[in-house]
């Protein structure tokens, strides 16, 4: 870093930091941005958006992916806090991490329950009078504005009461905004039920842990909550990353045929014929060797986007094989065999009238795999080739929770928080995926 | 039709090799021998005997591709400041010493060798060695190889001639290495099939696996777990089937009503749920709370149904979602067909209509869709028979990753290839089995 530039970043108090992942992140917004524009400039595109935008349910689906890449997005800007005695930074953050910094210093010993103000465990306690007692001792941090434990239920009620004020206030604002700018009634709705759910949870997480408390005393609900960015990068990125090179492959199978078609037929055969999960499995183990020591955050990231690429690895015949069918057949349309009567380039018509013509096939597959790779995420986890043990992500969360059913009563909160956060991601994206399918694709429509 | 069939077999083979050679290359480029055998003895105070020891045992010690003969005899490493050594030679041939240079330059220092054998007559020293034949070595030496020889004795000889070296150095260090090597006679096939590409990766298109790290034999273990995993794919196929058309008829046959609608919704969300809820909650339902059939384990014969009713149930309520919309996909396409229209404007009800004329013609996509998958009944599931303690395939290939046993992933990599290219020649057959309109050429 140059002298004047720290001199900024020490005042500031921060310095940015950019992962392997983010810059990925990063791409794929700006992508985003440009595919659009290209979009709103074409009638058919531009008629299946207005398709999607009328079904209620697929924008429904759509609000909630919002909220989850928000919240991705939020944490995958990442910085290292820099002050005057820490002029090298200290660990990398994010703005999630400065948003949730309640939730991540509250860390108690180990597991208790949702909304409990005792520990899970019996612990020998010593009281005022010197006997030593065995009991549920009392967490350090949730409740502890409590005098007495029996209050707890009236203390919930009431901040529950206060968070859906705030809520509701904020909502109500926004609802009027929305309304007022063009009448868009459920729009407003949503909104509302989206700041009530969100000034609920931060009015009860100042006081207690709402999803209960892991193994290591972490709050669960910080866990589930940087698991989504994990998520949607494994679901999004892997697709992603192999997509131009599964356009070209394909567009020039298809285009060109002859030698081509038959290598590139041969290289996506041979790659379906390993099991999906042992290619996954194989590769991971290599990394795990070959693994150097480096700071854990940026290990760990390194290896969630390896795992995206060899993920994308094992779809890419898959996205290849539909755009070489694809091309197969818009080859022989008009419009292609007069741009080659008229012997524009190969390259131009491949440019030109090719690959425009199959983005919707590309669109449809990133969509309605995504949620497919979310899955297969957890199931990874498990199988121990999955993201970084020390990544938060909802595999992890099942894996760790998995060992501990065994225990009488149930640690069920992790398991629980997985689940919910997972269903809330992929139900939708389903749903979403389905609308989007039908809309440009009419043909492969299931509904 | 013969004819089709052996074409398409000799289409895989391109396939098989194709993968064969990229897990080898994944497997043994990626990480040399060496690293291989230090993550497997562990990173620490590994010496280079004990990594040739392990090579040995997993026949890494030879070449990748081309085996020229020459074999590894021995090596010393100077630990004291004189240390010596004496092997066996295999008899009268070519040897090599080979003196490896240490790879940070500031450790070169002068050091001396000395070669000698008994009877020592036997021994035609290198060029450049003394007499007594030592041989000093500058600071800055590189990497050496001298050759010598071992004359053939006059009578037979009941104990081959040994050689004796010895290391002279100031400061003694794991780096100061010299090997000794001979070249044996070798035979046109062996020098292509004493590498490690043949040895550890080309076999297994013979389906010779070789042994685990555990010392057993791969090929045994897959033939007493192909059993169990069979015992729980065959009933999960069956009564997966059964269920999923069942339902999705039911669906098909109320197109357009809120029960069509609600039914595909549900389907979605069973779709949205990680089969590793499932299991974790049969588990937990079934097993934990109810108690009406063991969590884990396995029996052979008439006990298995104890041990395989949760996970077979688990697996088909997974499938469910899925399957069921594909399959109402595929029905709603035949409904919409001309002669399902003729079958009506025939006069026929709708039960014989879509019992017998839709759903027969169906069934062509959704059995072909399912051959392929067929082959993959021996793999059996990774995650049911892990959850469930089942001595399946998909417990052996889950154990192997989690062990990092390379040898058995490569052999469940290579059956699982095979068993691929299998499944799509099935189709490809069964395609003209039921549809008379497909020929093959």
């Amino acid at each position: 870093m140059g002298g004047t530039l720290q001199h900024v970043w020490v005042t500031l108090g921060f310095w940015p930091v950019l992962l392997w992942s983010d810059l990925l992140v990063y791409f794929l917004v700006l992508g985003g941005g440009v595919w659009l524009g290209f979009a709103l400039r074409r009638e058919d595109w531009r008629v299946a958006l207005r398709q999607v935008t009328a079904n209620r349910i697929a924008m429904l689906c759509f609000g909630i992916l919002c909220c989850y890449s928000t919240i991705g997005f939020l944490d995958t800007l990442h910085f290292r806090p820099v002050s005057a005695e820490t002029p090298n930074g200290g660990g990398i953050r994010s703005v999630l991490d400065v948003l949730c910094r309640p939730l991540i210093e509250r860390r108690e010993k180990t597991y208790s329950a949702p909304f409990s103000i005792h520990l899970f465990s019996k612990e020998t306690v010593i009281l005022a009078d010197g006997r030593q007692v065995r009991e549920y001792p009392r967490l350090q941090y949730a409740g502890s504005h409590l005098q007495d434990s029996t209050t707890r239920r009236s203390d919930l009620v009431a901040k529950s009461l206060v968070g859906l004020t705030w809520g509701l206030g904020s909502g109500a604002l926004l609802f009027l905004l929305v309304w007022a700018t063009g009448k868009r009634f459920w729009t407003g709705v949503f909104l509302l039920l989206v700041a009530v759910l969100v000034a609920e949870a931060t009015v009860l997480s100042q006081g207690y842990h709402i999803l209960g408390t892991d193994k290591t005393g972490q709050d669960v609900f910080y866990v589930a909550l940087k698991s989504v960015r994990t998520g949607l990068i494994i679901g999004t990125l892997t697709t992603l990353i192999v997509t131009p090179f599964a356009i070209l492959c394909g567009v020039l199978a298809g285009y060109l045929g002859g030698r081509v078609d038959d290598i590139i037929q041969y290289v996506y055969s041979t790659l379906d014929s390993i099991p999906e999960i042992l290619l996954i499995a194989a590769a991971m183990l290599i990394f795990q060797v070959g693994l150097t020591e480096e700071e854990t955050v940026v290990s760990a990231d390194k290896r969630l986007v390896y795992l995206c690429v060899i993920m994308g690895i094992t779809s890419w015949s898959g996205l290849c094989r539909l755009l070489r069918a694809e091309v197969l057949k818009l080859r022989e349309v008009e419009y292609v065999q007069a741009a080659d009567a008229f012997g524009v380039s190969r390259f131009h018509v491949m440019l030109r009238h090719l690959i425009p013509n199959v983005l919707h096939i590309v669109l449809i597959s990133i969509v309605l795999r995504f949620s497919g790779l979310v899955l297969a995420e957890a199931v990874l986890a498990y199988v121990g080739i999955g993201v970084d043990p020390s990544m938060q992500s909802w595999g992890n969360m099942i894996n760790q929770a998995r060992l501990e059913l065994a225990r009488e009563p149930v640690v069920w909160w992790n398991l629980f928080a997985a689940f919910i956060f997972m269903l809330g991601l992929v139900l939708p994206a389903n749903l979403f995926g389905d609308a989007v399918r039908d809309a440009l694709d009419p043909r492969l429509r299931t509904r | 039709m013969i004819a089709y069939i052996l074409r398409r077999s000799l289409y895989a083979i391109p396939i098989l090799l194709g993968v064969n050679v990229l897990v080898f290359l994944l497997f043994f480029f990626v990480n040399s021998p060496d690293d291989m055998a230090r993550a497997h003895l562990g990173q620490k105070r590994v010496t280079p005997e004990q990594i040739d020891q392990w090579k040995r045992e997993h026949s890494l010690d030879l070449p990748y591709f081309y085996n020229s003969g020459w074999r590894r005899l021995g090596s010393l490493v100077a630990t004291k400041t004189e240390s010596s050594v004496t092997f066996p030679t295999v008899g009268a041939g070519h040897y090599a010493l080979t003196v490896e240079a240490p790879p940070i330059v500031k450790d070169a220092q002068p050091r001396t060798l000395r070669l000698q054998s008994n009877p020592p007559e036997r021994l035609v020293l290198p060029d450049g060695f003394d007499t007594d034949g030592k041989f000093t070595f500058p600071a800055t030496a590189t990497t050496q190889r001298f050759s010598f020889q071992i004359t053939p004795g006059q009578t037979p000889e009941s104990t081959p001639p040994t050689v004796t070296l010895s290391f002279i150095v100031d400061t003694p260090a794991p780096t100061q290495r010299a090997v000794i090597e001979y070249q044996g006679p070798i035979s046109f096939f062996s020098r292509f099939t004493q590498t490690i590409f043949f040895q550890r990766s080309l076999r297994m298109l013979f389906f010779q696996y070789g042994k685990s790290d555990d010392g057993k034999e791969i090929s045994t273990e897959v033939f007493r777990r192909i059993g169990p995993s069979l015992s729980i794919s065959i009933p999960v196929l069956l009564l997966g089937l059964l269920i999923d058309i069942v339902f999705s008829m039911i669906l098909a046959v109320y197109r357009g009503t809120y029960l069509d609608y609600w039914g595909v919704t549900l389907c979605v969300l069973l779709m949205s749920i990680s089969a590793l809820f499932y299991i974790i909650g049969g588990q937990a339902i079934f097993a934990k709370d109810l108690r009406l059939v063991p969590i884990s384990g396995f029996d052979y014969g008439v006990y298995a149904i104890k041990f395989i009713a949760l996970p077979v149930a688990v697996a088909v309520l997974a499938g469910l979602g899925g399957s069921v919309r594909f399959y109402r996909t595929i029905f709603l396409e035949e409904i919409n067909k001309d002669y399902v229209r003729t079958a009506r404007a025939k006069g026929l009800p709708e039960r014989v209509v879509l019992f017998v004329h839709t759903l027969k013609n169906a069934m062509i996509p959704i059995l072909t869709s399912l051959v392929v998958s067929l082959p993959f009944l021996f793999t059996g599931s990774l995650l049911l028979e892990s959850f469930f303690a089942i001595p399946g395939m998909g417990s052996f290939m889950i154990d192997a990753i989690q062990r990092q046993d390379f040898a058995v992933v490569q052999a469940m990599v290579s059956l699982g290839s095979f068993l691929y290219v299998v499944g799509l020649l099935l189709t490809d057959i069964s395609y003209t089995l039921v549809d008379p309109r497909v020929r093959l050429e």
